[in-house]
Parts: structure tokens; C-alpha cells; sequence
């Protein structure tokens, strides 16, 4: 039995605000081991992005707080290190890249520096030394004429090369976690297959395990073997991704799934999930999904549901779990991912 | 960039000579030759001299032939010291201005771009109060209320520094005080809306992310863009300093181009006059396209017309 | 009963009162404890101007008592005399009244000056913007001191042979002050009268047929009223500044009319002899330069913060 790499139990986080408290991260169970990729799905506002920079413990701490619960990297509580092992852990031994490219990279400092900054702090080899690692880094992202580039500034990089140089930096100095929110959203869609395919390699070739922070169901599909949903704070489903997308079984997911639009079918309206996402200051009694869910009965209102086993290794947060019948609208995806999978196995033979 | 760097360096003598067309008109023009006027202030014979020299028979003519007397370094004589030569009396004050000039300036910068930093870093604390309050006192109370109650607390009631003594750079520091303050509270305004603006940059996030200590984000992402702002207003600050020497060298008595500019101001002493204008002006002028120049250099993002286009 | 009662999705509904600037401007801490110091101050100094712009009495501003002189603050004499026994109550009074008068004057010399440069830059465009612009630049780059002055020497005199000599002292300090002073409300209009032009509504309005005239009155005119309001306002102390600053330098106002600028010139050696210190020749007109100064600065700020938002991070 492997043991996990990253384990978060019960993390609850809670901002202070002048309007009140309020918690975007509630009660959150996520078991990442070595070598695989969660995926971590849910709409804006849902609490992924609060989750990621909790475990790096980078939300200054007013006003954020942890109130509860352990963020456990290879068996060491992260919100209890001090500020200094923290700093010797971020960028080494989790890296993390984020959504926006463009302002992620300071724009007055040539990239070669940017990327040679984390190598010399963690590595404390001299500048040229770092240039160097940095222009393999470069190449290790399928930058071309990576030497010349290390001069570059970010404004003169496209968006895609942008996003390269943020993943060549994050894993210059061989993290055993990659953490990547949203990292293609803001990207064109043929640079986002290309930046995710580039991870898979990565992935592949360091045995590096990633949480891939997303909203797209289809980037889910071909690039998770994980898969857990969140919804208004709370995970709400986590499952192996060929389970998750074979029998949803919490009512958001499927909701989700139905209203993927079907290509090749006649369709007169799109599917959607009736209403609309809480704001964390008015969460509603109960499960925070019930007056969205198509199914909700008295106990829903009164007691919110715990994330429980309801198949094996197959966890949901739902009181009266349920079978989906729209298999096939998600069907495509599925084999689209299997085509994937059979690729990379062949790569890696190769 | 060169193009554009070609065309200000020859807009410098246009603008010169506007100047100077401007002051000799407001100077010499409108209040009339001193040539032909009989007034008790200035000497008969020194006028004579000038007359002789610089063709002054006509006013047209003089204005002609003062420019090339200028540029070869001779301003001709003072109106009111007869023995002195303009050039001399410049010679004299204006190393002592510029140094006393170069003093604020630097008190300013180092002190409003430090006191900026932290009161931007630790919002609320006591540097937070400290920016706050020099902004407000060097924003609004006048360098000579400022001049004076440091002259007034600490060489008359406590003796430590001497007056009107300008020897050495400890004869400096109470008059740099006085005159950095004013820039000081602009530059620590400045520096402290960029270091904010900066600090929820996204890039700062991801430096924190790769391992950086806060204080080297601070110090190596941060500051860079804190000072870009700091760094264009050093032109005015340099003609607000100017403008505070007039005053601050009154009151300390030192003997700068500033309190002589002031005299021969109040004692019509039009050569004097002249030459302290055209010598601002183009200090001044030279030192905004120098900034301008440096910052095109600094912020790799923007090329010079843009800034100018802009 | 249905769960959606209990939660406020929809929090629509139009505001109680609507929020215009003039309401924030009231509500703004700065501007009222600016405003009331201000008014108190510009109460006292006007309403006192009957018994100070006289030559003879308590608070007459040229009241020579051959006796009173140099006499430390007391009783009668709340502020003290200066060396020919005049009030210093009555000298700072006056004084208040002329520098604040000729810091207004000043400012709406100046704001005309500087909406005009700043509609013709920014309406006309082209070589005609680029040129004043450019102008505007280099004037920048000088000492509004330096202008200052130049103006003066050059048209002092002149004035002085048409009207008298105090009167010609008076309106060449706030004609010279407001020439220099119009830069930056210049620049601010332009930027404005860009911004705006370029707007769809102008577009739109222009494309109903409104002519030239009634968009600029109707449309553009409104939008500017803000900002020139709050420059407008931001020149009054640095109006003051200057001229306090002249007459600090004996270039300004003209004997026996006080300012405080003029009042902290003849205070200064007094203050500083090292025999005795007549401190309150030179604390009295300084400290209500600088409340003055404060104030006006406050309230300018205050009126800037609530007409430019953006600028709510640079609130200090």
C-alpha cells in the first residue's frame, strides 16, 4: 500500500472579514498519493483556488485562517511548519502555476532571471550555474532556442509560451507536487491541449504527482485519474475519474454531466442546474445543494450530508444517493480520455 | 527610440531660447531699459560698460548680442555690486546651491522611498502614521515655517548647530531638512500607492509560491515598480526644491544662487536675474530629459514614444 | 414552505437615496472637520475686517501704540505686539483676509485659464493639442516661483503708473500667481475631454443630430463640473503658498498690509535673537499658514476621493 503524498483531513478555512465570517473551504478531505493527477472540479466561488493556496499557505493569515483540520505533505502538518520551512518547501517541493500568465510573471525582470531565482534558492548553485538549469528547464517545456530566450522579457512571449516558462520555473527545481489552477483557461484551446499534454509528459517522465485545479469537465476527462467535485465550500464527490464519469452519483455531478451539450443530437435547449451558486456569506441550511437538487426531500434541509463511501473508493456527500441514467452524454469523453491513456502508454514504451 | 531621443536633445536649445526671449521681454522689455532709465539702483558706470559691450544702444540689438556673450560664459555685470561680475557672483553660489540641492534631494528620496516601503508593508503600524504625517506636514506647512522652527528649536533654544555658518555638510543637514521635506511627502505618497498596487500583483504571488522570503519579494520584485513613479517626479521635485531653496537659504542665511536671485529680484538687477533664470531653466530641462531618458531605460515595457504617445 | 425564503439570492431592490457625489462630499470626514476649521477661520477674518482695516484702534492692522511695543502675548494683546505696538491679532487677522482673498482670486484666474487650455487641447486635437501640451510640459519642468517673479518685475511698474501703488501691488501678486498655476487643471480637463469624446454617448448623441454646441453644453460640460471642482479647489492652497512665499522674500505683498507670508518675514529675527525671543511674531502667522493650508488641503483631498474613485487606494 503506497503511502500518500499529500492528505488533507477536515480542512476548514475561514476568512474575517468587516461584513463577518466566512468560510470558503469547509470540512475538505483530498488524498493525492505519489505519480497521479487529482483533478479538483467546481464552479468559480466553489473553493478551489482557496484550497490550493491553503496547502501552499499562501492567503496571509489575516485574514485568513485555518480553523480546523491538517494539510499532511508526506506525513509533516503544513499549517503547523514555521513561515521559514514553509519557504523551504514551496517551490521544491510543491510547485504551483496559476491561471494568468500574463501577470503571473513580473514584467521588469528578463524570464532566464525569473526561473533562475527559484533554482538559486533552493539549489544555492551561482547565477550562471542557475541560467543554465533554467535553459533546460526552458527546453524541458519544448521552448525553442531556449538560450536565447533566457533574456527575453514576459511581454514579448505569447500567452502559451508564457504559461511554458511559469510550468519550466515551477518544475526546475523537481517538485514531488505540482499544484496547477486553471492553467489553460486562459489560454486558446489548441495551446491548452498542447500545455496539457506537456504535463502529462512531465508527469510521465518525473513521476510527479499534480492537482489540477479546473471547471472543465473535458480537461477532467483525458487528464485525471482522480476526480473530486466541489460545490459552496464542501467536496461533494470524489472518485477514480473512469467511475466518477461511469455512475455520477451526487446530484451536482450529474446535474453537471446533463448539462454537457451533446454533439450529434438534436437538442432544443441546453440542460442546466436550476439556480444559482450561494455566495459564502449566504450558505444555505443543510446541504448547501438541496434547493438546486431535483430530488431533495425534509432531510436535506435539516442535516448536511458527510462526504461517505457510498461504493467502494467512491465517496459522496449526498443523503439519498441515487443511479444517473445520462451515461452517454459523457460518453465521448470517456473514450476520448481511454484514447489518451492507450497514447501515453505507447509513448512511454517507446 | 533614437529618433524620438534625437528630437527632444534638439528641442532643448528651441526651448532655451523661448525662455530667454520670454525673460528678456518680462526683464529688460517691459519695465523698461535699463539704459535709459535714471534709476538710483544701478551704477552709472557698470551700465556704461554693459552698453559698450553688449551693443545696447537699441534693446533689439542687445538682445541680439547678449546670447553670444552668454554662451561664452560672461553675463556681464551685476546691477547692484558694482565690483562683481555676474559670472563670478554665479561661480560662487552655485556650488553651494546644488550642493545644498543634491542634499534634500537624497534625504527625500531615501527617506520617502523607506518610509513609503513599510508604511505599504505593514499597513497600520506606526510607519503607516509616520507617512501619513509628513505627507500632510510637508504638503501643506511652507518650508520657511518649517526652516524657521527648526532654526528656532535647535540654534537658538538648544544651541547644537550653528547659523549662517556653511562650511562643512553638518552646516547642511537642518537646511536639507527644511527643503526635503516637501518632495519627501510627495515621495513617500508615491511610493507607498505603488508598493500597495504592487503587492497584490499576481506576480508577487508567484514568487511567494517558488520559496522567496516576504522580505525578498519586497526588496527584489516590489521595489523596482515603487520607484518607476518616484523616479518621474524627480523632475519636479528637483524645480520644487529649487523653489524651497529661495526660501530656506533666506532664512539660514547661506550664501546660495538662491538668496542672490531673491536680492536681485527685490534690487531689479536685471543681468542677475537673466543669468539665474537661463541657468535654472536649464538645469531643469536637461535633468527632465534625463529622467525621461532613464526611465524608458528602467521599465523594459515601454519605449519612449509610447511614453510620449501616451 | 419553500427553502428559497430563507435565502437572500436576489438582493435587488433600488437604494434608499440615491448616492450622488454631493452626498458622499457631505458625508466625507475629511471635508467637514476641514470645512468647519476653514469656516471658523474665514468667519473670524472677515467678520472682524471693520475693526482690522483700520489705522487706529486694538485690532487695527496698522495701530502703532509707541508704548505697546514687543509686548508678549496677553490680555489685551492676545497675540501679542510687534516692534511698533500693533496688534498681532489684528496684522494675522487682516492678514488671513488678504492672503485667502488673493489665494481665491488666484484660483479662478486659474482655473479659467486652465479649463480653457485644457477644452482647446483636448476638443481640438492634433498639432494644436500636441503644441500646448508640449508647452505645458516644459512649463512644468520650471519653478512657478521663477514665473512668479518674472511677472512681476516685468509688469509691476507699469500697473503702478495706472493705478496706485497698492492697489497695482495687490492685483499684479494674484495675476501673476494665477498665470502659473492652470498647468495641472489643464492637463486634468484635456485628459477628461478626451476620455469623454471618445465615449459612446457622445457618438450617440451626435447621431440623433445634436449639434456641437448642445453636446458640449449638455453632455461634456456636466462631466467636467466634478474635477474642476476639486483642482479648482487644490489651487486655492498652493495659491496661498506661493504668495506666502513671496512675501516670506520681501517680493511680495507691499508694507504696512500684512500676510501671513509677510507677517513671518518681519517675525523672523525677532523670534530668533538669542537675547530674547519675541517667538510669537513668528508662531502666530506660521501656525495659521499652516492650519489653513491643512484644511484646504483636506478638504481638497476629500473632494478628490469622492470624484475619483480609482483613487480611493491613494487616500493617505
Amino acid at each position: 500500500m503506497q503511502k500518500p503524498l499529500l492528505e488533507i483531513r477536515n480542512l476548514t478555512v475561514a476568512f474575517e472579514t468587516d461584513a463577518g465570517r466566512i468560510v470558503p473551504v469547509r470540512d475538505l478531505s483530498l488524498t493525492i498519493f505519489p505519480a497521479q493527477t487529482v483533478a479538483l472540479v467546481g464552479e468559480s466561488g466553489c473553493g478551489k483556488s482557496v484550497t490550493a493556496l491553503s496547502i501552499m499557505r499562501l492567503i496571509p493569515q489575516p485574514p485568513a485562517r485555518i480553523l480546523s483540520g491538517q494539510v499532511l505533505f508526506d506525513g509533516r502538518d503544513l499549517p503547523a511548519l514555521s513561515e521559514k520551512q514553509m519557504q523551504g518547501i514551496r517551490g521544491r517541493e510543491i510547485a504551483m502555476i496559476f491561471q494568468e500568465p500574463t501577470t503571473s510573471l513580473n514584467p521588469v525582470y528578463a524570464i532566464g532571471e525569473q526561473i533562475a531565482e527559484a533554482i538559486r534558492l533552493h539549489q544555492g548553485v551561482g547565477r550562471r550555474a542557475a541560467l543554465a538549469i533554467a535553459e533546460r528547464s526552458l527546453a524541458d517545456v519544448g521552448i525553442a532556442d531556449p538560450h536565447g530566450r533566457l533574456r527575453e522579457y514576459p511581454h514579448q512571449l505569447s500567452g502559451g509560451m508564457r504559461q511554458r516558462v511559469m510550468i519550466a520555473t515551477a518544475l526546475s527545481c523537481r517538485p514531488r507536487l505540482l499544484i496547477a489552477d486553471e492553467p489553460t483557461t486562459a489560454l486558446d484551446v489548441t495551446i491548452q491541449a498542447q500545455i496539457l499534454e506537456l504535463l502529462r509528459k512531465l508527469r510521465r517522465d518525473r513521476g510527479m504527482a499534480i492537482l489540477l485545479i479546473t471547471h472543465d469537465l473535458g480537461v477532467v476527462a483525458e487528464n485525471a485519474d482522480v476526480v473530486g467535485v466541489m460545490y459552496a465550500s464542501r467536496m461533494v464527490e470524489f472518485a477514480a475519474v473512469e467511475d466518477l464519469f461511469d455512475r455520477p452519483l451526487h446530484p451536482y455531478t450529474q446535474g453537471l454531466f446533463r448539462s454537457v451539450p451533446k454533439l450529434g443530437r438534436k437538442m432544443q435547449r441546453l440542460e442546466t442546474i436550476a439556480g444559482t451558486v450561494p455566495c459564502p456569506s449566504c450558505f444555505p441550511s443543510g446541504c448547501k445543494f438541496h434547493p438546486r437538487c431535483g430530488r431533495t426531500r425534509e432531510l436535506c434541509s435539516e442535516t448536511e450530508p458527510d462526504l461517505r463511501e457510498a461504493s467502494p473508493n467512491h465517496w459522496a456527500a449526498c443523503h439519498f444517493v441515487e443511479n444517473y441514467s445520462g451515461a452517454a452524454a459523457v460518453a465521448p469523453m470517456l473514450a476520448h480520455r481511454r484514447e489518451i491513456v492507450a497514447g501515453d502508454r505507447e509513448e512511454t514504451a517507446a | 527610440m533614437r529618433r524620438y531621443l534625437a528630437f527632444r536633445i534638439l528641442q532643448l536649445p528651441l526651448i532655451l531660447a523661448a525662455i530667454y526671449l520670454l525673460t528678456f521681454f518680462l526683464t529688460w522689455v517691459v519695465p523698461g531699459s535699463p539704459f535709459d532709465k535714471d534709476d538710483k539702483v544701478s551704477d552709472k558706470l557698470a551700465m556704461k560698460l554693459m552698453a559698450q559691450r553688449f551693443h545696447a544702444d537699441q534693446w533689439q540689438s542687445f538682445l541680439a548680442y547678449y546670447p553670444l556673450r552668454i554662451v561664452r560664459g560672461d553675463f556681464g555685470q551685476s546691477m547692484q555690486y558694482s565690483d562683481w561680475s555676474v559670472t563670478d557672483i554665479v561661480k560662487s553660489a552655485l556650488p553651494i546651491s546644488m550642493a545644498l540641492g543634491l542634499f534634500a534631494l537624497s534625504i527625500a528620496t531615501v527617506a520617502g522611498v523607506g518610509i513609503g516601503v513599510l508604511a505599504a508593508v505593514k499597513r497600520g503600524g506606526i510607519w503607516d502614521f509616520l507617512s501619513l504625517t509628513i505627507a500632510l506636514v510637508g504638503i501643506s506647512v511652507p518650508s520657511f515655517v518649517v526652516a524657521s522652527a527648526l532654526l528656532l528649536f535647535f540654534c537658538v533654544r538648544h544651541p547644537w548647530f550653528a547659523i549662517s555658518r556653511c562650511e562643512s555638510i553638518a552646516d547642511l543637514i537642518l537646511p536639507g531638512i527644511a527643503l526635503a521635506l516637501l518632495p519627501m511627502a510627495y515621495i513617500t505618497r508615491l511610493t507607498r500607492v505603488a508598493m500597495l498596487d504592487v503587492l497584490s500583483s499576481d506576480f508577487v504571488r508567484t514568487a511567494r509560491a517558488k520559496g522567496l522570503s516576504r522580505a525578498a519579494v519586497i526588496w527584489k520584485h516590489c521595489l523596482k515598480h515603487a520607484l518607476l513613479p518616484v523616479f518621474t517626479y524627480l523632475g519636479p521635485a528637483a524645480a520644487a526644491t529649487l523653489t524651497g531653496s529661495f526660501v530656506v537659504e533666506t532664512v539660514f542665511n547661506i550664501p546660495g544662487l538662491g538668496q542672490h536671485f531673491v536680492n536681485s529680484v527685490r534690487n531689479k538687477d536685471q543681468t542677475l536675474i537673466l543669468a539665474v533664470v537661463m541657468i535654472y531653466s536649464t538645469l531643469l530641462l536637461v535633468l527632465n530629459l534625463l529622467v525621461d531618458i532613464g526611465y524608458s531605460l528602467l521599465d523594459p515595457r515601454i519605449s519612449v514614444q509610447e511614453k510620449a504617445a501616451s | 414552505m419553500s427553502t428559497a425564503d430563507a435565502i437572500p439570492f436576489d438582493v435587488s431592490g433600488p437604494p434608499a437615496r440615491p448616492d450622488t457625489a454631493w452626498r458622499r462630499v457631505l458625508r466625507s470626514r475629511r471635508v467637514a472637520v476641514g470645512g468647519i476649521i476653514l469656516g471658523v477661520l474665514l468667519a473670524a477674518c472677515l467678520l472682524t475686517l471693520p475693526w482690522t482695516l483700520r489705522r487706529e484702534g486694538a485690532l487695527a492692522f496698522d495701530g502703532q501704540v509707541i508704548g505697546k511695543s514687543y509686548v508678549a502675548p496677553r490680555g489685551d494683546a492676545p497675540f501679542g505686539t510687534d516692534i511698533l505696538g500693533r496688534s498681532v491679532l489684528g496684522r494675522c487677522l487682516l492678514g488671513g483676509s488678504i492672503s485667502l482673498s488673493i489665494g481665491v482670486a488666484a484660483a479662478m484666474l486659474s482655473t479659467v485659464l486652465g479649463v480653457g487650455v485644457g477644452l482647446l487641447a483636448g476638443y481640438r486635437g492634433g498639432w494644436v493639442d500636441a503644441l500646448l501640451m508640449r508647452g505645458v510640459d516644459v512649463l512644468y519642468g520650471l519653478p512657478y516661483i521663477l514665473l512668479i517673479l518674472l511677472f512681476k518685475i516685468a509688469f509691476e511698474d507699469p500697473l503702478a503708473a495706472a493705478l496706485n501703488a497698492r492697489a497695482a501691488n495687490l492685483v499684479i501678486l494674484f495675476l501673476s500667481i494665477g498665470a502659473v498655476s492652470w498647468l495641472t487643471m489643464a492637463r486634468v480637463v484635456r485628459g477628461q475631454v478626451l476620455s469623454l469624446r471618445s465615449q459612446p454617448f457622445i457618438e450617440a448623441a451626435r447621431a440623433i443630430g445634436l449639434g456641437n454646441a448642445r453636446i458640449f453644453f449638455h453632455h461634456l460640460l456636466p462631466n467636467l463640473v466634478g474635477p474642476i471642482t476639486v483642482y479648482a479647489t487644490l489651487i486655492v492652497p498652493s495659491a496661498i503658498l506661493q504668495e506666502s512665499f513671496l512675501s516670506f522674500l520681501g517680493v511680495g505683498i507691499r508694507e504696512p498690509l500684512p500676510t501671513w507670508g509677510a507677517l513671518a518675514r518681519d517675525g523672523l529675527s525677532p523670534a530668533l535673537s538669542p537675547i530674547i525671543s519675541r517667538w510669537w511674531l513668528l508662531t502666530f502667522p506660521c501656525a495659521l499658514l499652516a492650519l489653513t493650508l491643512l484644511c484646504l488641503n483636506f478638504v481638497g483631498d476629500g473632494l478628490r476621493d469622492v470624484f475619483d474613485p480609482k483613487r480611493e487606494a491613494a487616500k493617505i
